[in-house]
């Protein structure tokens, strides 16, 4: 089959604009609403994420951009009480199908966090997790070492792979480590929840360049508070406001002739 | 405000600031009695352990002793006797058997095994100078025969029998002999004469001849009769002795031949098997009420049972205990069964302090283990568990001193028991709380000294399982 | 809007589980609820074992002679009596008297070490406390028995070699670090801020730990003096070695007493038959000792949890 056709189900809503011609989608979300217990965080959220490019997710503090990128590989279903409803599909399946194991979908979506979280055991092992518990075999070495080229740390790191601790490195170290981490699994999309937030403007740049580079191979969808970033590294960008998808398009026109007067001020600096 | 005022006020201020200061002072004070009753306790255990030392060295000598009584004029008079013989010992080649009362330490009379015991802790050298009467009254006296005196009607005592090789026999006794008095003390009977020479001999300041007085065919004679043989008795001083002794013997009736092996290899045998049944069983909860459980009323009601439980009094669990494991399921009264009560007793500790450690594993790590796709379990297994275990580790230990001075709860699992052999986990079995409290509720002399050397045992142990668990928490312990 | 898209069935992941994983871990999941749910089970044993053994003692007893009787004589053979108020109240004079003991004692100390100790007084204050709760209670009934009696008798020549008043001492004693860390925990949690407010208004350190820290920590203290007095009934080494064990009425300070704990190891160290009905005045005991502290506990659990609520 070339095609399908996506029917949409009763219990969803499909917005009414704000869709942008895209490349091919890898990860669509349609009508999208989550709770934490009664507090609804997202609404009705209908966006559509294009395979090899890089996807950012903006907007002020509190306005559910992390929510949302922890919705694409079920993260959220670790936190008690959360209510979900929608569709995510992942190529055109529904990741929140009953028949879908949340492991099965963490597998092929990484995910880099906020916060460095390297495992206190050795840059090896940090890498090799990921591949001895999804029934790696063969050579772990070599793929941890291709894992860690690939993030661009294994120059700085070879030397001390089993003795170092991931705690021993530097901040940006950490969060390449663990961008290595998630690519050692051969994931098709990671997903980044402010993966520079902590970390200085020199160790920033680099996880940038990293970006790009992944691009060619993987689906990079990056949450920012960081405006500058956002416009350096993304083909595309969304604007949430208050739980709600704003605007979304080509980052270009996002920032330079946004629709929407809130994606505007919130550009501009009126507020956020 | 007027200058009155403001010296009103000053002097207030000066009055407040004082009682803040006393009330201060009165809080610290209560440090200070809690440091007090703390170092009395431990000194107060240190000197009555002391003896233990002068007590081994005794028994090793062959001098197992015991305090008995003379009733005499409605007075209790004490005096020492030797309860074991110890053949090839130095007390039994100085001549020195069972029954025999020890009158003198050198210079000194003594009436209670302590004495002897404090007499040879103070000794100058390796030899200590005794003076002892045989308690075989024969051996002096040859047969007694109380008689009664046909003129007068009063009761006398005649020697009827008398071996050449008696003392009596050597210092000139002969058959026939009427004896009146030792010393100044009357003689009414055949055992009593014999306790008038001990009491007579212990009025002595040192050991030598005790005058006897016989009518020998109506003359009176005085006779100086050597009664109390002396000798000195070789004594090996040692405390590494006098410890190793204590820590490798078995119960006794004599304190200082009992000892705490049974007892150490009981109660270790019991913390072991209590850890391999409670860390399986108090991880497997913690982790489950940490890492899987929803917030529902089944989760509620399962803390609040484990907090509950976990100041149920023991005796509670012993009970419990009794019933269902050595009656019902007929294991009786057992090492095993002791041990698997016991888990029930600290599995509540080991629980909450095993979710304590759990709690310290920020999310971020499990995160990031989901996020490679791991399950549940794996990122349990993989690495909540092993970063949580040098804090779970030291709850169980801390958990399991509390176990190794649990009495109340094994009283009733049969561990009040008088052992001569090492437990197994299929024997009857005793451990060192117990053995405390067996000893504590000994009259005779000797047995809170060692009751005392056992509590510090314990309190070694115990200091060497809380040392183990700072160690672990010092040397494994994460900032996150 | 609907749209189209392309889709390669190709490159359709599998996103379902691999066979055996699931029920792995619904297998491990079960395994570790079984290890929560022991608390559950043995919780049940425990009721069901007191009221099936107190059933037999009920039987022949009634719980009027049994709560408000004061002659208790279970062994006597020609007039056995089983009235526990002795029992009962014996253990209420020995929790009495240690409760004296430590919670001013216990309560001082943690004031102190939570309000006036510097870091470095706290880091040699704390571990004293912290050693005095790890000495197991047969070293404290030797201390008792042989320390504190003779001390008490150059006082009180009347009293005996047991006593209920050493006993209660030095049980007091026992419990000092427990009512002083418990104490401490809340005193701690009382919000900066309220002593901020305090001070601000010109108060002195007692003025404001008398009018504002002790007034909002005290459920939780309350709850840490439940949660002590509850540990001083249901304790047992001290009372059994030092407060002798004869039960006594009307109760004498100076003289030996037993407590209900007591009662339960002197029939397990003493020489009756499995089977005897003197086994069944034990289950009597324990359901009373049970129910009580079980009261207590749930009790202190409530109050801290309310505690908790209000400052968190």
């Amino acid at each position: 089959m070339e095609t399908t056709v996506i029917q949409a189900r009763p219990a969803v809503r499909l917005p009414q604009d704000n869709f942008a011609p895209l490349g091919e989608p890898i990860l669509q979300t349609r009508g999208l609403s989550l709770w934490y217990g009664k507090q609804q965080a997202l609404d009705n959220i209908t966006i559509d994420i294009p395979k090899n490019k890089i996807t950012a997710i903006i907007g002020p503090s509190g306005c559910g951009k992390s929510t949302l990128i922890r919705c694409f590989n079920r993260m959220n279903d670790l936190i008690p009480g959360v209510r979900l409803s929608g569709e995510i599909l992942y190529h055109g399946k529904n990741i929140y199908d009953p028949d879908v194991d949340p492991v099965a979908v963490r597998r092929r979506i990484g995910m880099v966090f906020q916060k460095p979280n390297p495992f206190p055991k050795s840059i090896y092992e940090n890498v090799a997790f990921g591949l001895r518990i999804n029934g790696f075999t063969g050579n772990l070495d070599e793929l941890v070492e291709r894992a860690l080229r690939r993030a661009a740390l294994w120059d700085e790191v070879k030397d001390y792979l089993h003795k170092k601790s991931g705690y021993d490195l530097s901040g940006g170290q950490q969060q390449r480590l663990c961008i290595a981490r998630t690519l050692a699994i051969e994931p098709e999309v990671i997903l980044m929840d402010e993966p520079c937030s902590a970390l200085d403007p020199i160790a920033t740049a680099k996880i940038e360049d990293l970006m790009l580079e992944l691009k060619k191979d993987y689906t990079v969808v990056i949450v920012t508070h960081n405006m500058q970033q956002a416009a350096r590294v993304s083909d595309f960008t969304a604007f949430l406001y208050l739980g709600r998808l704003i605007e979304y398009g080509p980052t270009k026109k996002i920032f330079e002739n946004p629709d929407k007067k809130e994606t505007e001020d919130y550009i501009t600096g009126k507020f956020g | 405000m007027s200058a009155q005022t403001l010296h009103i006020e000053r002097r207030q201020l000066v009055w407040r600031k004082t009682k803040s200061t006393f009330f201060g002072s009165i809080t610290f004070s209560t440090i200070l009695i809690s440091l007090a009753l703390l170092v009395a306790l431990i000194v107060y255990i240190l000197i009555n352990a002391r003896p233990l030392m002068a007590m081994r060295a005794a028994s090793r000598a062959g001098l197992v002793l015991s305090t008995m009584v003379i009733q005499w004029d409605a007075k209790n008079l004490p005096y020492v006797i030797i309860t074991d013989f110890i053949p090839e010992s130095a007390a039994a080649r100085a001549g020195i058997s069972e029954f025999d009362a020890i009158i003198h330490i050198g210079p000194e009379s003594v009436y209670r095994s302590a004495q002897v015991w404090e007499a040879i802790a103070r000794l100058p050298s390796d030899a200590l100078p005794i003076g002892w009467i045989s308690g075989d009254p024969s051996k002096i006296f040859g047969d007694l025969l109380p008689q009664m005196d046909p003129q007068t009607g009063a009761l006398r005592v005649v020697i009827d029998y008398l071996p050449e090789e008696s003392l009596g026999f050597q210092a000139g006794l002969r058959p026939g002999d009427i004896v009146t008095h030792i010393e100044d003390i009357p003689v009414t009977g055949a055992r009593q004469a014999w306790e008038a020479l001990i009491v007579a001999a212990q009025r002595r300041a040192q050991p030598g001849p005790l005058t006897v007085q016989i009518e020998r065919d109506g003359e009176l004679f005085t006779i100086a009769l050597p009664a109390e043989q002396t000798a000195q008795i070789p004594i090996q001083r040692s405390w590494w002795r006098a410890i190793w002794d204590f820590l490798t013997s078995y119960d006794s009736n004599s304190p200082e031949k009992a000892g705490l092996a049974s007892a150490i290899v009981g109660s270790l045998y019991l913390v072991g098997l209590t850890a391999l049944f409670t860390l399986p069983l108090g991880v497997g909860a913690a982790i489950y009420l940490e890492e899987y459980a929803r917030r529902n009323w089944l989760t509620e009601l399962i803390q609040l049972l484990i907090a509950n439980l976990a100041g149920v009094p023991s005796v509670i669990y012993g009970i419990i205990g009794l019933e269902i494991l050595a009656r019902a399921l007929k294991m009786d009264r057992v090492l095993i069964t002791g041990s698997l009560t016991m888990t029930l007793l600290i599995l509540p500790m080991v629980i909450i302090a095993a979710r304590e450690a759990l709690r310290t594993i920020p999310d971020s790590i499990r995160h990031a283990a989901y996020a490679v796709g791991a399950t549940r379990w794996q990122v349990v297994r993989s690495h909540v568990l092993p970063y949580a275990l040098p804090g779970i580790l030291t709850g169980l230990i801390i958990s399991l001193s509390r176990a190794m001075g649990e009495a109340a709860l094994l009283i009733l699992l049969g561990a009040f028991q008088y052992l001569t052999f090492l437990p197994t986990l299929g024997s009857y079995f005793t451990v060192v709380p117990i053995q405390i409290f067996t000893w504590i509720g000994e009259a005779k002399d000797g047995f809170a000294n060692i009751a005392a050397a056992a509590i510090i045992v314990l309190l070694t142990i115990l200091l060497a399982m809380n040392a183990l668990a700072i160690f672990l928490r010092m040397k494994f312990q994460r900032r996150w | 809007m609907i749209r189209t898209m392309k889709k390669s069935t190709a490159s359709q992941p599998a996103l379902h589980a691999p066979p055996g994983r699931y029920l792995k871990e619904r297998l491990i999941q079960g395994v570790l609820f079984a290890c929560a749910f022991l608390a559950v089970v043995v919780t049940a044993i425990t009721i069901w074992i007191f009221l099936s053994g107190s059933g037999i003692f009920f039987a022949k007893v009634s719980l009027w002679e049994f709560l408000g009787g004061t002659r208790w004589a279970p062994t006597d053979i020609s007039t056995p009596s089983y009235g526990a108020l002795p029992l009962i109240m014996g253990t209420l004079i020995i929790t009495g008297i240690a409760l004296l003991v430590a919670l001013p004692i216990g309560l001082l100390s943690a004031i102190y070490l939570s309000e006036f100790a510097s870091e470095r007084v706290r880091k040699i204050a704390k571990p004293i406390l912290e050693i005095l709760a790890g000495i197991p209670t047969v070293v404290y009934g030797y201390f008792a028995l042989l320390f504190v009696t003779p001390l008490l008798r150059s006082v009180l020549p009347d009293i005996q070699f047991w006593n209920a008043l050493s006993a209660g001492i030095v049980l007091g004693i026992a419990i000092i670090p427990l009512v002083s860390s418990l104490s401490e925990d809340v005193i701690y949690a009382v919000p900066r801020s309220l002593r901020e407010g305090a001070y601000a208004l010109g108060a002195t350190q007692y003025e404001t730990i008398r009018h504002v820290v002790l007034p909002a920590a005290l459920s939780g203290i309350a709850a840490a003096f439940i949660l002590a007095m509850s540990r001083a009934i249901g304790e047992t080494m001290i009372v059994a070695i030092a407060a002798g064990r004869v039960p006594t009425w009307p109760p004498d300070l100076l003289k030996p007493l037993e407590t209900l704990t007591v009662h339960i190891v002197n029939v397990a160290t003493g020489d009756a038959e499995a089977g005897a009905f003197i086994w069944a005045t034990i289950f009597a005991i324990g359901a009373l000792l049970f129910a009580i502290t079980l009261l207590l506990n749930i009790l202190s659990y409530w109050i801290v949890r309310r505690f908790r609520e209000q400052y968190e």
